[in-house]
């Protein structure tokens, strides 16, 4: 599939999912203001008050997240609006913009990924070493366990590749010989600056 | 005079409550084996519930149905902070005869459940730790002779449970699953009742209330169907207790035993809708009543609200949260448990992703 093709699915996506999960957001968080403050006032229980509290605060955060999803745009989108903004640009450019920025995405989700199997992995050695040293018993059982599921996870994040990184996946390989030309300010085309090899695999 | 003696002990027979259940059982709500927020206020459906509120799974089966990893640590307490420090006194800290002669001044019926715990779940995998789950109750009777019946016990377990989708044998048994949940839990727990004459009498106030520990291994298979589509109907049967406990106690029965599950997640306009009926025990269930238990749940944005419905009581609750944090509040109406009669219980939790 054509990577601006992928990029505009992708922001479209993203968008959609971003706005209704954002309004369920705002509601629900209002829902829960509702109902957390009164019932925080008619409790008596010190933990039913504890929890109602806790509820305000998540209420209030989901208002302001809810918020967030709404009214600011995803990078997907952003960078689609950028792209479409400059003028003159043909369809292999776009093309290629929103290749060059897919693949960007895909390697930071790579580093990301890879900084959580080293930050994992250590997290589950120093459990693993504090687990070993400890001479109570339910402590050192907790460190394993958490040392085991810190282990998973750097095998998880080492092994499964992340979405950004599936994403490029999904971009038909390319080979094209391209005239690279510029736009001036007036909007008209500049003969030819050179010739580019557009390859990927 | 005589007359007036008479109706004194008369007086005296009609105050003291029936002594029996308590003296000779543990509380119905503290056999619960899922002891969450979710689970109570669902009415301990189990079987027919795919993913719980809290993100976690009950029934193994339905596991290949995570999308996504969690690790949660959890905190539950039902019922205050008092008899939370009196139990881990009863368990923990050397008894002493003023501790005893001052539970009779309490109120008559004081129960508490508290749990600690580590979970873990994924797709076809979850394991659980939970190095301390307390259950207490007391209680008071007969004012003028003064008889205390006290259940305390505090509970270590760990739990690994594995699920798989059945197509990956044979594409006939597509929506078709089959999981296992692998138990082992250690209690130490006290039960008994004594007098206040007892306890001035006794030298070794440990004497009237012996600790006694079990060790148990239990595995939980389970067989479940998931129906494609925007209705997604389950069906799923499962045995359950399959193992062995050392040393036997008739407190703690447990036998091996078999449950069935419906469940249906009708499609709604927004959020999502999720309904389930449990029939647990069917070998060795007290009632017919007893065996069925149901709970639905409603989700949208950040708040869960739930219902549920079994023999010892009705609930409801709501949990509010995110992946990050999540607080839950049940409230559980008409317990009918204990000899104190009918009563209002809250619990509530706390969960955090780590």
């Amino acid at each position: 599939m054509p990577a601006y093709k992928l990029l505009t699915e992708k922001a479209n996506t993203i968008s959609t999912d971003d706005r209704e999960t954002g309004w369920a957001y705002i509601l629900s968080g209002a829902v829960t203001l509702t109902v957390s403050i009164p019932a925080y006032y008619l409790s008596t229980d010190l933990f039913a008050r504890v929890i109602y509290t806790v509820g305000e605060t998540l209420g209030v955060a989901a208002i302001g997240y809810g918020s967030y999803l709404v009214l600011i745009d995803n990078d997907y989108t952003r960078y689609k609006r950028i792209i479409d903004r400059v003028p003159n640009l043909t369809a292999p450019q776009k093309d290629n913009l929103a290749r060059i920025f897919l693949e960007e995405n895909a390697e930071r989700a790579r580093r990301v990924r890879r900084i959580r199997v080293i930050t994992h992995s250590l997290t589950a050695a120093l459990n693993f070493l504090s687990a070993a040293t400890s001479s109570q018993s339910e402590l050192r059982t907790s460190l394993y366990f958490i040392g085991g599921v810190n282990t998973l996870a750097a095998l998880g994040f080492g092994l499964k590749k992340s979405e950004e990184e599936k994403l490029i996946d999904g971009i038909a390989p390319t080979a094209s010989l391209e005239l690279i030309t510029a736009a001036t300010d007036s909007g008209v085309t500049t003969p030819a600056l050179g010739l580019g090899l557009n390859f990927r695999f | 005079m005589h007359f007036l003696l008479w109706l004194v002990l008369q007086s005296t027979a009609a105050l003291a409550v029936p002594t029996d259940y308590a003296f000779t059982h543990v509380p119905s709500r503290f056999q619960t084996r899922e002891l969450t927020a979710s689970s109570r206020a669902l009415g301990e459906t189990c079987l027919s519930r795919g993913t719980m509120p809290d993100g976690t799974i009950c029934n193994p089966a339905f596991l290949p149905e995570l999308n996504e990893s969690t690790l949660l640590g959890r905190l539950y307490l039902g019922n205050g902070y008092a008899a939370l420090s009196t139990a881990n006194n009863f368990i923990y800290q050397p008894l002493s005869k003023e501790f005893l002669q001052e539970l009779f001044t309490r109120q008559n019926v004081t129960s508490l459940e508290a749990h600690a715990g580590l979970s873990f779940s994924s797709r076809y995998f979850s394991a659980e730790f939970s190095p301390y789950r307390v259950q207490y109750t007391h209680e008071v009777h007969n004012p003028n002779n003064a008889v205390i019946a006290i259940h305390a016990a505090v509970e270590k377990s760990f739990a690994l449970s594995a699920g798989l989708p059945l197509s990956a044998l044979d594409s006939a048994l597509d929506g078709f699953s089959f999981g296992a949940k692998l138990r082992v839990l250690s209690r130490d727990f006290v039960h008994g009742r004594f007098s206040m004459f007892e306890v001035a009498a006794s030298e070794e106030a440990r004497s009237l209330l012996p600790m006694r520990s079990q060790t148990a291994v239990f595995v939980d298979p389970s067989v479940a169907w998931t129906s494609e589509g925007p209705w997604k109907k389950r069906v799923s049967f499962g045995f359950s207790n399959l193992g062995r406990v050392w040393p036997e106690d008739p407190l703690y029965p447990e036998p091996a035993d078999l449950g069935f599950g419906l469940g249906l997640e009708p499609p709604v306009g927004f959020g999502s809708l999720k309904l389930g009926i449990d029939f647990a025990e069917l070998l060795h269930g007290e009632s017919a009543m007893g065996r069925f238990r149901s709970g639905l749940s409603y989700r949208f944005g950040i708040v869960e609200a739930m219902a549920g419905y079994n023999q010892s009581a009705t609930t409801v609750g709501l949990q509010f949260g995110f992946q990050l944090i999540r607080v839950g509040i049940v409230y559980e109406f008409l317990r009918a448990d204990l000899e104190g009669g009918l009563s209002n219980r809250i619990a509530t939790e706390m969960s955090a992703a780590l």
